[in-house]
């Protein structure tokens, strides 16, 4: 370690910003927010430094950890120091039984934090006010919100990367994100769940419902009274659980021209209005645009798109869909997908109401994308498998 | 001297005027010097370093020398390195010089666009800062506190979610 306390001037501050920066990216959380206390040169610097943000807040240590293996975040222990995970297309090797079951013992209500560098971070804001504590779902959620708005307030503006975990948005988390990190945002994921996921008497699986529709996603779109604010930049879109109406996900789509990933899980947006919209079929949803439809399909530049436990991605039911298919219609239903020129990934994991049979076949003869997830395995005799050299 | 294969050893020049020799291997760990050999050719004349002096440049090639058979960097981007801060053992014991003399080091491998030796010298102040308290901060590196009290309070306070382990 080189000598300290041997200096006359703050040899930092003479530092190019680039070389300043570099030094920051290597510190965790903590030490780089105590290098943003020491002046205010230094503390525009930490917020500058700050880009990735991976933010989940819970009641409980246990939920928030479930909550990062299902997201393939690194957890505590098990992070894998030779590459950077930025967004996990798969549950990962992180099992479960590597939660300790500690936090459940002591009960105590805490929420945690993660950056990327750190596995994760555990904030104890409570400690100081017990009475405040919040019992119901509302409050929950407002505190949830509440955290993430602060936190945007101060790095919003150096943002390419954010991630959020919590029951769901409301218009206090949504303003922040539309006015703190309009253009610069690239990558943006809000996975929401059930707060009676883990801990209700009920199995999870009833509560894989879309959360219900609210108006905070207009602040989100910039639309009506937010007109002046909304996100623009975006590259990457994660849903997960969002009450995002299929009008409103039209316009977070079409106001993010630049976007090449769009992964929709129990989504309501995931309508075919949407994606009729998507693939330039149809302009019913966008009063907007012009009348024709020849034109570029919106969806265009989607490289990913996957739409998991989504139930209507096809306005044909199943057992129609299968009839089309014998009659030579391989792609009924799902006309929109071809026009998606661009797709490398297209998932429809979990749509039961889709037959995998159908989605396989309009691959193979009208789609070839390299990777199809069918919404359920094919469980009949013929082996069925996409071939990634259609490509 | 200048035609044939090009010469095993190269002169540069530091900013105080002094030629240093070095091999031309362990010159090209520097991104900036191989490029103007490749482009200048071997004239065999002094290459001017301007802005690092002759302490700073002799530690310089003191570094490239002792990693001159080191495979060349994999060129990752910001978004792709790991940020893990550990240091070999050679090179912490190279670090291990004044402040002053390191942040020379710094700028001298930003200017020569050597990563690697960028790399440790950035993760050795990361070093220097990690663990330590604001006050403490201020103090390793001299830093002028222009806060008020009224804003150092705030900060403080706003950032105590962070404090809670």
């Amino acid at each position: 370690m080189a000598k300290p306390n041997t200096v006359e001037k703050d040899r930092i501050s003479t530092l190019p910003l680039e070389i300043v920066l570099m030094i920051l990216s290597y510190l965790p959380l903590q030490s780089l927010l105590h290098f943003g206390e020491t002046s205010r040169t230094n503390h525009l610097y930490h917020i500058l430094s700050l880009k990735r943000l991976r933010l989940a807040v819970f009641q409980r240590r246990i939920h928030s950890l479930i909550s990062f293996v299902q997201a393939g975040w690194p957890t505590t222990g098990h992070y894998d120091k030779g590459k950077e995970i930025i967004y996990a297309d798969e549950a990962v090797g992180y099992t479960i039984s590597v939660l300790q079951p500690q936090a459940l013992r002591t009960r105590k209500r805490k929420m945690y934090i993660s950056d990327l560098e750190d596995a994760s971070w555990e904030i104890d804001s409570f400690r100081k006010d017990e009475t405040g504590l919040p019992t119901t779902f509302e409050q929950m959620v407002c505190m949830q919100n509440d955290i993430l708005s602060s936190l945007l307030g101060r790095y919003g503006k150096s943002l390419v990367q954010l991630e959020f975990m919590a029951y769901d948005m409301d218009m206090e988390g949504a303003l922040a994100l539309a006015t703190n990190c309009r253009s610069k945002l690239r990558h943006l994921a809000l996975r929401f769940e059930h707060p009676h996921v883990r801990d209700g008497s009920m199995r999870p699986r009833a509560w894989l419902q879309p959360a219900p529709s609210s108006t905070c996603w207009n602040a989100l779109i910039g639309i009506g009274p937010y007109k002046q604010i909304g996100l623009t930049g975006l590259q990457t879109l994660i849903l997960e659980r969002a009450g995002i109406t299929p009008w409103q996900l039209m316009v977070l789509v079409r106001n993010n021209p630049n976007l090449t990933t769009l992964k929709l899980r129990t989504c309501t947006g995931v309508h075919p209005d949407f994606l009729s919209w998507l693939g330039g079929m149809s302009n019913a949803l966008d009063m907007d645009a012009a009348g024709d439809t020849n034109c570029v399909a919106p969806g265009a530049k989607l490289q990913v798109l996957w739409l998991e436990n989504c139930p209507n991605v096809s306005d044909e039911p199943a057992d129609a869909l299968e009839e089309l298919q014998e009659k030579e219609d391989p792609d009924a239903g799902l006309r929109w997908v071809k026009k998606l020129k661009c797709l490398k990934s297209l998932s429809f994991r979990e749509c039961m109401s889709l037959p995998p049979t159908h989605v396989d076949q309009a691959n193979k003869l009208i789609w070839n994308i390299p990777e199809v997830i069918l919404p359920y395995t094919i469980t009949s005799g013929d082996q069925v498998e996409v071939d990634p050299e259609l490509a | 001297m200048s035609s044939g294969t090009p010469s095993s050893t190269i002169t540069l020049t530091s900013s105080d005027g002094v030629d240093v020799t070095v091999e031309r291997q362990v010159a090209e760990r520097s991104v900036l010097i191989k490029n103007m050999l490749e482009d200048l050719g071997d004239s065999g004349e002094a290459i001017p370093v301007p802005n690092v002096n002759e302490a700073v440049l002799k530690k310089v090639i003191e570094w490239c020398t002792h990693h001159k058979l080191d495979p060349p960097s994999a060129g990752d981007d910001d978004d792709s390195r790991r940020k893990t801060t550990d240091i070999d053992e050679w090179d912490q014991k190279f670090m291990q010089v004044d402040q002053e003399m390191l942040f020379e080091i710094i700028l001298a491998a930003n200017y020569l666009d050597i990563k690697a030796l960028l790399d440790v010298g950035c993760k050795t102040v990361a070093n220097m800062i990690k663990g330590k308290s604001p006050e403490e901060i201020r103090k390793t590196f001299n830093i002028q506190n222009d806060f008020t009290p009224e804003e150092e309070d705030q900060i403080r306070r706003e950032n105590e979610w962070a404090e809670d382990r």
